[in-house]
Parts: C-alpha cells; structure tokens; sequence
C-alpha cells in the first residue's frame, strides 16, 4: 500500500458553497495538515472521505480501496476525531470502554483507560458533565486506541489549552513512529500543524491551493517588507498576497521570482495562509 | 548527537542535515556501526517534516556514508577511504578558492601565497 | 454489532428505574381497578422507548460515526428494531403476567400489547431515520394518537369489540393468520425502508 488517502477530483455541491475537483494524497507513514479558513471546505473534505457526506464525483480511496467497497474489517484500521462526544450524556468512561471492546476486535481497553487516566478523566463522571478539553481528550483516547492505522481528526485540539495541545501533538507524534500509520488533520491552529506536520495541504473557497512538503513551503515563499514605489516595480506573478497600509507594503512572494535584496522572513504556515487571503488579482 | 538547523540560512534543511552528519562522520564523531536515529525521530526532535529527514538521509547513503538496514534503521558505513579522501579533497579546494579569492582582493600574488603554504608546512 | 446493543442498553439502564416503576404502579392500578388499558400499559412505553433511542443517537452524532465504525448500515438498522423488538417483547411479557395475576384473561390483550408497538415501530422509525426524531414529532405523534382516536371512538358504544368478537368466533385461525402475515410483511418492508433511507442519508 503506497497510499493511505488518495483523492481525486472530488466534486460536492451545495446550495451556496461548492468542492471543485479537490485532488488530495497522504503517502503512507506521513502526517497531514489539512489547513484554511472556517467554511473553506476542509470538514466537507473530510465528511466525503469518510463517507459520511455523499460525494457527487470523483474518486476517493482509503488503503487503495475504493471507500464504498470498505469492509468491516478496513474500518478497524481507521480512527476518527470529530467534533462532540458520539455517546449519549449519561456515558462514562466503562460505558464506553464496554461498547468499543464489542464492535472493535482491536480494541485495548488497557490503553483506553491508561490514556483517559493520563488525560485526567474521572473514570466515574457522565459525559454531561465534562469540559470541552476533556471531550477532545477522550476522543483522541478512543480514536487511538484500536490501534488504527489512518487517524483522521477535523479540529481534534480546537478548544485545548497549549500545553494540553503538546501532549497530544506528542501523542500523535508517537502514533506515526510506526511507518504503517499515518494521519490527516484538519486544524486552524496552524502552530500545531507547523509542529508536526510533513505536508501542509491548503484549502480555500472550496479548491486545493496547494499540497506541498511543509518544510520546502518555508523555503520557497518569504515575506517581504517594501516601500510602495518598490511594490509597485515587483514582478507580480511573483507575489501570492499583499497588506498595503499608508507606510508600507507587507507581501508574500516566491522567492525565486524576485530578484534584490529586500527585508525578508520566513513565513509561517498561518502567513501563507493569512497572505493567500489577501489574494492580489 | 548535536545538529543545529539554521533558520537564516539559505542551505535547504535536508542539505543542512546532510552535511553536518556527514561532517560528525568525517571526524569519527560518529563511528562506523553507530546507528542513527529512526528519521521520523530526527524529523520530531527537529520539528521538521520526514520528507527533509528521509531526503537527507537518501543523499547520504547515495553518497555512501550511511547504510540501510531492512527493519532495523540507518547506520554509519564502513570508513571508506577512497571517500574520505574525496571529501577532504573536496573542503580543501573549497577553503584554498577562498583564499585565491581574498588573495585577489588585497592583491596578494600566487607565488606570495605559495610562499604562505611553505612558511605553514615549515611551522608545523 | 453487539456493541450497538450494548450501547443501547447502557442508554436504557439510566431510566430503567423510572420505566419499572411507572409500569409495576399503573399494571397494579390496572389490575387492581379491573382496567384493562392500564394493564397493558407497558406496550405505551415499549412503543415510544426506540424513539428516545434514536433521539439519543441523534443529539450525539451516533449514526454519523457509526459510519466509520467496523459495522454497515445494515447491522446498524438492525440492531435498532432488535432492540425495539426485545422492548416489545418484554412488555408483552408484563402485561400476560398482569394479566394472569389479575385472572382477566384474554390472550388478546397480550398479542395487543406485542403487536400494537411493533406496529408502530414498523412506521415511525424509517420516518425518523429520514427526518430525524425532532421534525417527525407530529408524525410520529399522530401515528400514535389517531389510531388510539379512532379505537376509543369506534369503541365508545362497544362497536368495535363487538366486531371483533364476532370475528373472532366465525373464523379466527385464518383471520388472525392474515393480519399476521401483512404485519410481517410490513415490518420487514419497513427495516429494508430504513437500511436504504441510512445508506443514503447525508450524515
């Protein structure tokens, strides 16, 4: 198996809102950070990937099998993060534990419970009663611990404080140390992608921008502060996006178009981001 | 092992890697049989994506300075002379340029600078 | 797929108590006071315990990751008129106990009380598989009403009872055997209704 997602051309469309041809590949042993705005289309990505939305068309693979011939046991090797708790308000922690150690041959309560207790989640309490921080933990805990080989999480550390966030990064970190394992994540977080991540893949407005290795991102684009005449003289196929203020000029540009020497920094993801917004037509 | 990347620097991060590994190899730093780490361990401890760690690790066993074991990881190659050599050939033109290059700067001439290498040799 | 029931279980065991104690005090009543209805109340819960099910999966988002879980849609509609037929079942059970203990006789109000919420079962879960349980409350509260409605009008002058017990004594076998087979037919059309309404369903 090359391939842990392959995604091609995925067409979904909505009322107001439209996937276009989104093309998609986590190789086998890498983690993904699938990033961009809040609407932008990344948990409607996500949604088709898994099946749970319908895509219109296009193909979309998991362990290089189409995702509607999935077998029950294919799914065993996927673990999923989604927003909220999938467990009624009265469910705790056994209760849990005893619905996933009938429905997943792999299931291991041992890590289940040692990572709950890790996390700090009273055994005893009802899901009711639980914090933000504690839903997200559990549900890395359960999504992890039937040892699957795809971890798919959309926004699985919204919510958490920073060192909270560390820890699971960690986590997640560990989880691949087995090159049979890989991970797409979708976050806006772009810190805790720039962490981890091997691949950034941008979404925006409904089509991928770009799916590159994180750090080459780093190399190939700068942010450069310029006069105005200056701007003015750029090359513009050079330059992804740009802050015009009254002082100055602020831009995002692929290095190997510009020639000179300008005050420049290395971007960070959130940059590139925040740059491909300001998009100059 | 120490490798310290450099954000400043125009060198890609895998070159980077690659040559500061190979240079602990150069000066038994590292020793042949040691092994190194898993490259998605280097890639974490880095903070940088496996795509780099595998790259320079592939540029430095197609070099031949580390070898791949099936299953178990990457290891420092046998010291191959031939190599050694090369490599110490290769850093020596690379400093002597330089000095060509300051020596036509100040307007120093090439017997002058022979004259330098000699008075070198005769110090140690 | 035993870990669908299980999980539906868990949900139950939460207001078993207030199930049990509802039921034991009105089939006293019942028994007590000579109400027939009252005795078979156990069939009321028995109908409406799979909506409070569904309306549990619903407010977590269960079906939708149901999709990712080691089951298809199929065990997953299953396991749901399973546990909706276990229900019925153990109810009917209360209600032949009560109706022993009283010495009312009358099979017929155990069948009711079996067949009456399968029944209904048989018509509002792919209704709420297709518009969730809140957008079907009226629906799913009329199928329970109108027919109640109209057995207590056609009943009020004891038409209806009357009716049936002439049936009854012309020819029961092939008339009980008739209604039998349509609801079976029913019913199974319904889950073969539900499996396709979840395997289309945008989660």
């Amino acid at each position: 198996m090359e391939k842990a997602i392959e995604i091609v051309n995925l067409r979904k469309t909505y009322k107001d809102f439209a996937l276009k041809d989104i093309n998609l590949s986590l190789p086998k042993g890498y983690i993904m950070g699938f990033v961009g705005a809040n609407g932008a289309g990344k948990s409607t990505t996500l949604g088709c990937l898994l099946g749970m939305l319908k895509a219109d068309s296009g193909s979309i693979k998991i362990f290089d099998k189409d995702i509607k011939t999935l077998t029950n046991a294919d799914k065993e090797k996927i673990g999923v993060v989604m927003d909220g708790v999938p467990f009624a308000q009265m469910f705790c922690l056994k209760d849990i534990d005893a619905v996933f150690k009938n429905l997943y041959s792999n299931w291991d309560s041992e890590k289940f419970l040692s990572l709950c207790s890790r996390f700090g989640l009273p055994p005893k309490k009802q899901i009711k009663d639980y914090s933000t921080g504690m839903r997200a933990k559990l549900n890395i805990s359960m999504a992890i611990s039937h040892n699957p080989q795809l971890l798919v999480l959309d926004e699985a550390t919204s919510g958490l404080d920073p060192v909270v966030r560390d820890e699971i990064l960690d986590i997640l970190q560990d989880f691949v140390c087995d090159e049979n394992r890989s991970i797409l994540m979708s976050s806006h977080i772009t810190s805790d992608l720039e962490k981890i991540c091997d691949y950034i893949a941008f979404i925006k407005n409904g089509e991928i921008v770009f799916v590159e290795n994180k750090d080459t991102l780093q190399e190939k684009y700068a942010v450069v502060h310029l006069a105005k005449e200056q701007y003015e003289k750029l090359d513009k196929t050079a330059v992804v996006g740009a802050k015009i203020t009254d002082y100055n000029v602020s831009a995002l540009v692929l290095k190997d178009k510009i020639s000179g020497e300008y005050a420049a920094e290395k971007p960070s993801i959130e940059d590139i981001m925040l740059y491909y917004t300001k998009e100059v037509k | 092992m120490d490798i310290i990347i450099s954000n400043a620097s125009s060198e890609p991060i895998y070159a980077q890697i690659e040559n500061q590994i190979k240079g602990m190899i150069m000066q038994s730093k590292l020793k042949e049989g040691d092994a190194l780490p898993s490259m998605r361990n280097l890639a974490k401890e880095l903070r940088i994506s496996l795509i780099t760690t595998k790259r320079a690790y592939e540029e430095l066993e197609r070099d031949g300075f580390i070898v791949t074991v099936a299953g178990k990881g990457c290891f420092v190659a046998a010291k191959n002379t031939q190599l050694v050599r090369e490599e110490n050939l290769k850093e020596i033109e690379r400093l002597l340029a330089k000095a060509v290059e300051i020596a036509a700067v100040c307007d120093i001439s090439q017997n002058e600078l022979a004259d330098i290498l000699s008075y070198i040799y005769k110090e140690k | 797929m035993k870990g669908l029931i299980i999980k539906d279980l868990i949900a139950l065991k939460s207001i078993l108590k207030t199930i049990i104690i509802v039921v034991v005090l009105f089939t006293f009543i019942g028994i007590t006071s000579g109400n027939t209805f009252l005795v078979t109340y156990a069939a009321v819960y028995a109908a409406i315990m799979p909506l409070n099910l569904m309306a549990y999966d619903e407010s977590c988002r269960f079906n939708r990751f149901a999709q990712i879980l080691p089951v298809t849609n199929t065990q997953l509609v299953l396991a749901r008129y399973a546990a909706g037929f276990v229900i019925c079942l153990s109810a009917a059970l209360v209600s032949v106990a009560g109706m022993l203990i009283s010495d009312m006789g009358g099979m017929e109000g155990a069948l009711t009380s079996l067949v009456v919420p399968l029944l209904y079962q048989t018509f509002t879960i792919p209704v709420m598989y297709k518009w969730g349980v809140e957008k079907s409350r009226y629906i799913t509260m009329a199928a329970f009403l109108i027919p109640f409605a109209v057995i207590m009008f056609m009943d009020s002058n004891g038409t209806l009872t009357n009716a049936i017990a002439a049936l009854e004594n012309t020819q029961p076998a092939p008339f009980i055997a008739a209604i039998a087979v349509v609801m079976i037919v029913m019913y199974i059309g319904s889950i073969f209704l539900s499996v396709k309404i979840v395997k289309n369903k945008e989660w």
